[in-house]
């Protein structure tokens, strides 16, 4: 019996004589949210392009749904796993919102262009992101906010069963970044295995199932979010973390910017 | 959500595609009519279709053997060689802007221009057997080294497997350039084949029969149908490569193939008309403004575009002297030039 999920086995990835990545284990699984944290260069990205089968392992292995992944066929692969990095996008000139919703559901189009039922599929993402007003707008001449709305209306075009996002919130205005979050926790919830790279702890710990600390190419911690030990945490990303209650839930700031003024 | 998605979008997107369609199709039909109907012997439009319905239907009424023959045998291969070319170079050049994501992107961009020109020069400065000049080989020495050019760029771009496409079009610069100095010297030391060989750089469609026409048709006809069948690819390139590759494009197999595709087309187009200056560039962000930028659309319709537009001025290089041809690329540039500056002058914000 094959287990669902995407599955990293001991894998390292050696680009030019650098060791990106070494030793990593980690499972995605369907319906459960894996919050992926670490300081610039810690390998938080090369491990969710090693996921998405974007790079291939130097060692180990990648499994989709216990089929290794390179094994599937670009097609296959983008039928079954989203991935995307929506602050490092360009934004296509000329564009509009339905054609840049279209263009991600490449991989279900048939040999020769998008049929009907892709029609029907990029009108409802786009209604369900709200963006029925939108729809003949091009992607230019829309806000940074509206921009990240067409991503995910995308990824939820492209219907996939596991999504992997790179630092989605980190060029949005608050409100716009937790209505994404609320959207990529909406996903997980209905059973998407969903995997988000994030700076923001305090987010990472109110939306994910689990958390998974990336330092210097490995994976130092992997735990539900509830039993993530601040201190270790904290001393890995090189800050200091409080805790506070609120509503009766664990919510993480950090402390090193009081003070200084 | 509630209810049945709105697909209006989609249908009224498709409508203006048909009407783009439509209207480009009667203007190129109707410009081709003009041009084969122009020139020293008039020709009505009943005269034209009374000679086309003799070519087709052995039933049809008789018509003079002598307007006859000026139709088929001169006017009508190349007012086709025109078309031919003018859509070969739009396709192409609507597919490079949009593999460089560069809207000044133009079918030459890649080594064309300079490996045609080299070898078409160095056709014409050897001395070859009249025979073979006879049998084209200027045409194909132009042909050949277009595709030596683009080659050669491609495989200075690529590293480790992978083509990097900045570095195509820096290596099209370099090769660009490198083109040019041996073509220049070509000319500068066989001084008494300069007029021919800056003619032929010029561009004209001074054809009598249907050689050219035969011989560049087919690789035009299935460059173009491969890059229309890349629209949809070109689309998702305008992505990084990364999103390209997790949407299911095989990235490195669609950046070659278009170069190839392209090069195939340019080449055919220059090596049969010289380098035709603007027709290429213009005409995909002409076609941009009606259609949208979906490649699959833009590309179709650059084609039929670009062959309306070169039937046009081919006809304006014909008959706006009393004394003889202009070279077609005098016209284009004259007219695409000032449509160039324009163009830079309304969008000075985005490209600065």
């Amino acid at each position: 019996m094959i287990e669902p999920g995407i599955t990293i086995r001991s894998a390292s990835v050696v680009i030019g004589g650098r060791t990106l990545l070494s030793g990593v284990e980690l499972q995605l699984r369907p319906g459960e949210l894996v919050a992926i944290v670490g300081r610039n260069g810690a390998g938080k990205s090369t491990l969710l392009r090693l996921l998405a089968g974007l790079l291939r392992p130097s060692r180990g292995e990648v499994a989709l749904d216990g089929r290794p992944l390179r094994a599937y066929s670009a097609r296959e692969r983008a039928q079954r796993l989203g991935f995307l990095a929506p602050s490092r996008l360009p934004v296509p000139a000329g564009f509009t919102v339905r054609q840049v919703v279209g263009l991600m559901r490449f991989g279900h189009h048939s040999w020769w262009r998008a049929t009907g039922a892709d029609d029907v599929t990029v009108a409802a993402a786009i209604a369900g992101l709200g963006l029925d007003a939108f729809v003949e707008r091009r992607l230019e001449t829309l806000s940074d906010g509206e921009r990240q709305r067409v991503w995910l209306a995308g990824l939820l075009a492209q219907e996939t069963a596991y999504v992997l996002l790179d630092e989605p919130t980190s060029h949005l205005d608050p409100p716009h970044a937790i209505e994404s979050l609320q959207t990529v926790r909406s996903w997980a919830t209905a059973g998407r295995g969903v995997a988000i790279v994030l700076h923001d702890l305090d987010a990472a710990l109110a939306i994910a199932d689990r958390l998974v600390l990336v330092d210097a190419g490995r994976i130092v911690l992997d735990e539900p979010v509830a039993s993530v030990a601040l201190d270790v945490l904290g001393h890995r990303l090189g800050v200091r973390l409080a805790e506070v209650a609120l509503d009766g839930r664990r919510r993480v700031i950090t402390q090193d910017l009081w003070g200084v003024q | 959500m509630t209810g049945a998605p709105d697909l209006r979008a989609v249908a009224s997107s498709r409508r203006r595609v048909y009407a783009a369609s439509l209207g480009l199709g009667l203007l190129l039909v109707a410009s081709m009519i003009l041009a084969i109907g122009s020139g020293p012997v008039p020709i009505s439009t009943a005269d034209e279709l009374a000679v086309l319905a003799s070519r087709l239907d052995a039933h049809a009424a008789a018509v003079d053997p002598r307007l006859a023959s000026i139709l088929l045998d001169i006017r009508l291969p190349r007012v086709l060689l025109a078309a031919v070319t003018g859509a070969a170079l739009a396709t192409a050049g609507a597919a490079l802007q949009g593999l460089f994501r560069n809207p000044l992107a133009d079918p030459y961009l890649v080594g064309v221009s300079s490996g045609a020109s080299v070898g078409a020069i160095l056709a014409m400065t050897v001395t070859l057997p009249p025979a073979l000049y006879a049998a084209g080989a200027v045409q194909l020495a132009a042909f050949v080294g277009a595709i030596v050019a683009v080659g050669v760029a491609l495989l200075l771009a690529r590293v480790g497997g992978r083509t990097s496409v900045p570095s195509l079009l820096l290596a099209g610069v370099a090769v660009t350039a490198i083109g040019g100095a041996a073509s220049s010297y070509l000319l500068f030391s066989r001084g008494d084949r300069l007029f021919a060989a800056y003619a032929w750089l010029l561009g004209s469609f001074n054809v009598s029969d249907w050689s050219l026409f035969d011989r560049i048709a087919l690789p035009v006809l299935a460059g173009t149908i491969g890059l229309v069948a890349l629209g949809p690819s070109l689309d998702l390139l305008q992505l990084d490569e990364d999103a390209a590759t997790a949407l299911g494009l095989r990235t490195e197999r669609t950046k070659l193939a278009v170069v190839a595709c392209a090069a195939l087309t340019t080449g055919a187009a220059v090596s049969a008309a010289g380098l035709i200056a603007f027709v290429g560039l213009v005409t995909p962000h002409v076609i941009r403004m009606l259609v949208g930028a979906e490649h699959r659309p833009l590309l179709l319709l650059s084609a039929l575009g670009g062959a309306a537009f070169m039937v046009l001025a081919d006809l304006a290089a014909r008959t706006v002297l009393p004394e003889g041809d202009l070279p077609v690329g005098v016209v284009t540039a004259a007219v695409g030039g000032p449509f160039f500056l324009a163009l830079l002058w309304s969008k000075r914000g985005r490209l600065g």
